[in-house]
């Protein structure tokens, strides 16, 4: 007999063992319109490394160019006029030494005719105190500088924004001669056909240093690249402060850093329920009748109740809040209306606030048995390292916005080592704010 | 193994063409399983289409030391359960009395059989039995683990398996003298 099943489940498994219909096109269909969509358009997060990586690399040399076009260019012929000046002040070399450091903010360029430099007269001669615009050439022992607009007050001579500039940079074959150095008269003769390279510069905001606040909104999706789980989506507000000094700025400032995990309790529980009924003799009666002894059974409903044991499994959506330290160097081109800096460096993140749900148990008369915690567990402190490549846009002389894609490489996982197996996550923002400059 | 390996992850990304490569590597056998769980096409292509929305949700959960196929079907089967539980009442069986119980069936006959003819059959019984025929005579599971997919005594499977192949004989026998 219990062959003959046997027999029967055999025939009927080997029947239906190759037995492979292809489903109707409609099926799939349905299935991939309920699919989720790739956030990243199918950019795996490999691909989207290598195409910030390449954005980087371009985005770099674009800024020099640009940079370069905002320069304004002066001819071999202007130049001559200043190169066989000889010039005799009083008071030069004082002026020199007091700029010396606007000097070092100039980018040089020649070749092109575009720009006409007011000449400067053989002879000129400058007397200290005097008030009126002139044109001033300043030498020290490694360069000329001159104004075509500056105004001289006083002895230290003060160079003020947005005046026109002109650097230039001695060759070997140059001739520096003093013609007296007791009354700080001097001659400086240059060779025209040296390679003197020269180049007018506007500089802006030329201060010594200044500071800059700013409110940042940073939206990131964190990569996992070992593990088989979604990419994790951040949010970040943080507070900045920076302070500028010629090309190069420091950045600190405070973070919270906002996330979210999906947490799952395995709930091992029991429930009294109703499994069923069954009538239930509580009597027999026995009738006689022509036909001989009819018994009648008397009855009633019985409900049947069982603990019936169950496993449920119970999500809830954990949230955590983390307070960002971040310390970047950063260097920044100024362009007219825009900036374009390049900044990175490391940040800390303490985990402050954390928020998890407790297991929604199931309803009815039950008894739990056991309650199997799975939610991924998080690190309290950990490090990373940002990059970033902003652009600003002035919208006045105190307030830019401020966009910036970034770059964050996580030293180690948020997560505990015995969920996941990636040990460097990584993340791809764009963060964007506001700055105001003190 | 290794191009299983690199589907699954291209559809973890959510890379539409690695789904549906995925899903047309395993729909004809899934769908031969629903087909049998099923009560008629259009159920069956309901569950298959549930199951694979499943399978694409939880398979950063596959753990790749056991076998894909043996996961999907699983997935399958318990999708084809849940289609089925809110009608199933295993406790109350009704109309069991129209088939008596005979074991007399010539195993031949079941041979002389093709697949599809088998499944007009098992399609015509109840939701109760073709489940627990399904899960204890084709798939292979204990009675025991029955009892725990369906949420019923491990008696209650074993005298309904008994029953459905009382019944599938009766029909089987009935289909052979049409």
């Amino acid at each position: 007999m219990e062959n003959s099943e046997k027999n029967i489940d055999l025939l009927f498994q080997k029947k239906f063992e190759d037995f492979q219909p292809n489903p109707p096109e409609s099926v799939w269909e349905k299935i991939k319109a309920n699919l989720p969509k790739n956030p990243m358009g199918g950019l795996s997060g490999t691909s989207f490394i290598k195409t910030f990586v390449v954005i980087l690399i371009l985005a770099v040399p674009a800024y020099f160019i640009i940079d370069r076009l905002g320069t304004k260019n002066i001819t071999k012929d202007n130049v001559k006029s200043i190169n066989d000046s000889k010039f005799t002040t009083n008071n030069t070399q004082n002026l020199i030494e007091k700029d010396i450091s606007i000097q070092e903010t100039f980018s040089l360029n020649i070749e092109t005719e575009e720009k006409s430099i007011p000449p400067v007269k053989k002879e000129n001669t400058i007397e200290s105190n005097i008030k009126k615009e002139i044109p001033i050439i300043q030498i020290t022992e490694n360069n000329i500088v001159t104004t075509n607009t500056s105004k001289v007050e006083k002895q230290n001579s003060l160079i003020e924004e947005n005046e026109l500039l002109l650097a230039y940079l001695p060759q070997e074959n140059e001739i520096i001669t003093s013609k007296n150095k007791e009354d700080n008269t001097f001659e400086k003769q240059i060779n025209i056909e040296s390679k003197a390279e020269v180049a007018v510069y506007n500089p802006v905001r030329e201060k010594k240093g200044y500071f800059t606040f700013g409110a940042f909104f940073n939206p990131e999706m964190v990569f996992y690249p070992s593990d088989d789980i979604p990419n994790k989506t951040n949010l970040n507000l943080d507070l900045s402060i920076s302070y500028n000094f010629s090309k190069l700025f420091f950045q600190s400032g405070l973070g919270i850093g906002l996330a979210e995990d999906d947490g799952n309790y395995n709930i091992d529980f029991e429930r009294y329920e109703f499994l069923g009924s069954y009538e239930d003799v509580y009597n027999v009666t026995f009738d006689s009748t022509e036909q001989g002894v009819i018994p009648t059974f008397h009855t009633h409903t019985v409900d049947v109740y069982d603990s019936i044991r169950h496993i449920q499994i119970s999500q809830t959506q954990n949230s955590y809040t983390y307070l960002q330290i971040p310390v970047f160097v950063g260097y920044k081109i100024n362009s007219n209306k825009f900036s374009y800096s390049l900044k990175g460096g490391p940040s800390l993140s303490l985990l402050v606030f954390e928020k998890i749900p407790e297991a929604i148990l199931p309803s009815g008369n039950i008894s739990v048995i056991n309650i199997n915690e799975t939610n991924p567990g998080r690190i309290k402190t950990y490090w990373y390292f940002m990059l970033s490549a902003g652009i600003e846009y002035k919208l006045n002389n105190k307030i830019s916005v401020a966009f910036e894609p970034t770059f964050r490489y996580y030293m180690k996982s948020a997560y505990e080592r015995n969920y996941f197996t990636t040990k460097h996550p990584f993340s791809i923002g764009f963060r964007t704010g506001v700055l105001i400059r003190l | 193994m290794h191009s299983e390996k690199k589907i699954i992850e291209k559809c973890l990304k959510n890379d539409t063409k690695a789904q549906e490569s995925f899903y047309r590597l395993f729909a004809p056998t899934m769908y031969g399983v629903c087909l049998r769980f099923a009560k008629n096409r259009m159920e069956a292509e309901d569950i298959l289409q549930e199951g694979f929305i499943k399978v694409f949700s939880f398979l950063k959960n596959y753990r790749s030391d056991g076998s894909l196929e043996g996961w999907i079907r699983k997935i399958m089967i318990n999708t084809a359960i849940n289609y089925y539980r809110k009608n199933v009442r295993f406790a109350k069986e009704a109309n069991i009395d129209e088939y008596e119980v005979k074991q007399n069936i010539n195993e031949n006959v079941i041979d002389r059989l093709a697949a599809n003819e088998l499944l007009k059959i098992i399609n015509t019984l109840p939701d109760n039995y073709r489940l627990i025929f399904n899960l204890g005579a084709i798939e292979g599971f204990t009675h025991k683990e029955i009892g725990e997919m369906l949420d019923i005594p491990e008696n209650t499977s074993k005298s309904q398996l008994l029953r459905t192949r009382s019944i599938l004989q009766q029909k089987i026998k009935e289909f052979e003298n049409k």
